[in-house]
Order: C-alpha cells, then sequence, then structure tokens
C-alpha cells in the first residue's frame, strides 16, 4: 500500500511539472514574448564570460531578440566585470552584440558610466557610449604637477 | 565643569569629523560626448572624446580626446575587484589644465603614474604659476623630485619668465663714477 501511495505521488507530481512546463512554454510564445530571461554567453575555453537578462525578450529573425530592462553582466573569469543595465536593447545573441539608442549606465570596479545611446560587441569586449556621457571614478586624478 | 568638559569632546569630535572628511578621497569625473570602454586581460581603456571635462577635487581639465589605460589588480581575490590604479593618461588636442595655483596649456598631456613623469607638450606648451612661466615644445615634470625640464623645438627656444626680482640696494657706485668721467672727456 506505501509503495503504491508513493508511486501515485511522483507520477501527481511529475504531471504538475509536465503542466508547469506547458504553461509557461504557452506564456512565452504569445506575442509578448518570453518573460525573465537570461541568456549566457561562453568563450572558446567553455567558460561563462557574459549574461544578459531582460524582463521581457521578444525573438526576431536570426537570433535578433528585442529585450526591455536588459542587465548584462560580462565575466572575467569567475569575477564580475561590468554591469550594463538599459531600459531597451536590440540584441544579437549569434554575433554576441548588442545595440541600442536607450539610455545606458556601465558599473565595474571602481567606476561608473552613463550616457544616451550604445553599443556593445563581446568578442572586442568593447562598449561605446554615442552621447551625453558622464564618468565617476573613485580615484583622484589630482597632483600631477 | 561638566559643560565645559562636554564641549571640548563636541569640539574634538568635530575637528576629527573634518580632518576625515578632508582625507577621504574624492571621485573624478569625467564629461564627454562620447566614449569608448575596452576590458582586456591586462585592464581597462577608457577612451572619452568630444569636449572632455575632467573636475577632480583640485583638479580642471579640458581636451579633445582623453584616453585612460588602468592595469588589472592582480592579487585580488575578490569576486569584484576594484579596478587597477591608473597607469597612463593621456589628453589630446586643446589640452588646459587647472591645478591649484598652476594652470598648463597644450596640444597634449602625457601622465604615467608609475614614473610620477607629467609632460605637456605643444606648439608651445604654457605652464603659469606663482613662481613663473614655462614656454616650450616640452615641459617634464618629475612628480616628487620637484623638477621640470623645458625643451624647445626647431627654430623655438624655450622660455622662462621669472617673477620680477626684488630691487637691488643701490651702493652709490657706477653712476658717479660715470659721471665723472663723462665730465672728463668733455672739451
Amino acid at each position: 500500500m506505501p509503495r503504491s501511495r508513493s508511486r501515485l505521488c511522483r507520477t501527481t507530481l511529475l504531471f504538475v511539472a509536465i503542466g508547469a512546463v506547458a504553461w509557461a512554454n504557452v506564456e512565452n510564445a504569445r506575442p509578448g514574448g518570453a518573460r525573465n530571461i537570461a541568456i549566457p554567453g561562453f568563450g572558446e575555453d567553455g567558460l561563462r564570460i557574459w549574461e544578459m537578462r531582460a524582463s521581457q525578450a521578444i525573438p526576431l529573425a536570426d537570433g535578433i531578440v528585442d529585450a526591455k530592462d536588459l542587465v548584462l553582466t560580462t565575466f572575467s573569469g569567475p569575477k564580475v566585470e561590468t554591469v550594463l543595465k538599459s531600459p531597451n536593447a536590440r540584441f544579437r545573441t549569434e554575433d554576441g552584440n548588442a545595440t541600442s539608442d536607450s539610455l545606458i549606465h556601465v558599473s565595474g570596479p571602481g567606476y561608473e558610466i552613463s550616457g544616451k545611446g550604445w553599443e556593445w560587441d563581446a568578442n572586442r569586449s568593447r562598449i561605446q557610449i554615442k552621447a551625453n556621457v558622464k564618468a565617476v571614478f573613485n580615484e583622484e586624478f589630482d597632483d600631477l604637477f | 565643569m561638566r559643560l565645559l568638559i562636554t564641549r571640548l569632546i563636541v569640539i574634538q569630535f568635530a575637528a576629527n569629523l573634518s580632518a576625515a572628511e578632508e582625507n577621504a578621497t574624492q571621485p573624478t569625473t569625467i564629461e564627454s560626448d562620447t566614449a569608448e570602454l575596452v576590458t582586456t586581460k591586462a585592464g581597462h581603456r577608457f577612451y572619452f572624446a568630444g569636449k572632455v571635462v575632467v573636475v577632480g577635487t583640485d583638479l580642471l581639465l579640458k581636451c579633445d580626446e582623453l584616453e585612460i589605460l588602468s592595469q588589472r589588480e592582480s592579487n585580488s581575490s575578490k569576486s569584484s575587484a576594484k579596478v587597477g590604479k591608473i597607469s597612463l593618461m593621456i589628453a589630446r588636442g586643446n589640452v588646459s589644465i587647472k591645478q591649484m595655483g598652476s594652470r598648463g596649456s597644450g596640444d597634449k598631456a602625457i601622465m604615467q603614474a608609475a614614473t610620477g613623469v607629467f609632460t605637456l607638450l605643444g606648439s608651445p606648451a604654457v605652464l603659469i604659476d606663482e613662481r613663473g612661466k614655462l614656454e616650450g615644445n616640452e615641459i617634464v615634470f618629475e612628480r616628487g623630485k620637484g623638477r621640470a625640464e623645458l625643451r624647445g623645438g626647431a627654430g623655438n627656444r624655450p622660455r622662462v619668465e621669472l617673477p620680477a626680482l626684488p630691487t637691488l640696494p643701490n651702493f652709490g657706485r657706477g653712476s658717479k663714477k660715470k659721471k665723472s668721467i663723462q665730465e672728463k672727456r668733455k672739451p
């Protein structure tokens, strides 16, 4: 009797899990795209070098994703290198780059940079900010001469 | 008596607080039209372009382009390390620097943090402070040594202007003698 009860429990759990996954897929297939997604990018050595998180991601053709409330984290080994935040961006997952005309805020170890309009290229580890740049360094550049 | 002791403690505390505030590192802000940040295994490269303005505690730097290199801290084991110390800073185009009582201008300024050498280049590079005015093609400062080297270019000799010297005492020599010689020569 306890065995059959345990089986019944497992079977019920399995159906619940399948149901949850199916419901999530239906949600993500809606025109609004997927919600609260995370896409990692890996280097040649197999280590994670970046991770893109967004509150909403609408997939377009050829691996292009329009992301909202983007948080892009780049890594150097196990360490966080930079955290880039922007309200909107067009992300090319296959090429590992993103562009946006929206505001951007980049924080790294010892500095913060903000501006408007940006491009990110994972292959070159490069962030370009197109306008209204303001950077704050936690270091004094004084005492030059 | 108690009131006096309390007042003394409060005054001491306030003095310590203001001293700590003075010693605290003030952030440096940079504003520009565009920027580029590249991270490499060696460190970070920041490139600012277009109406670049750097404001520090005692520094105001303006230029067309500014490049900053920082080396990665190798011995940090934290999950998010601090950016390494700024190792090199290069300002290009219409460079103007104000720092404390000094101001300089030129076409290019290079600051090497490791050596403490600051170089101002231009045609001419000019530096003015209360000690005088330096003008040449290259002004090299060695921080800590209190030494400045002024170099000229082809057809452009370096020039140093010192503040007006104090009036030398007149010992009464020369003027009278000259007068008497001139009188003797008269027919």
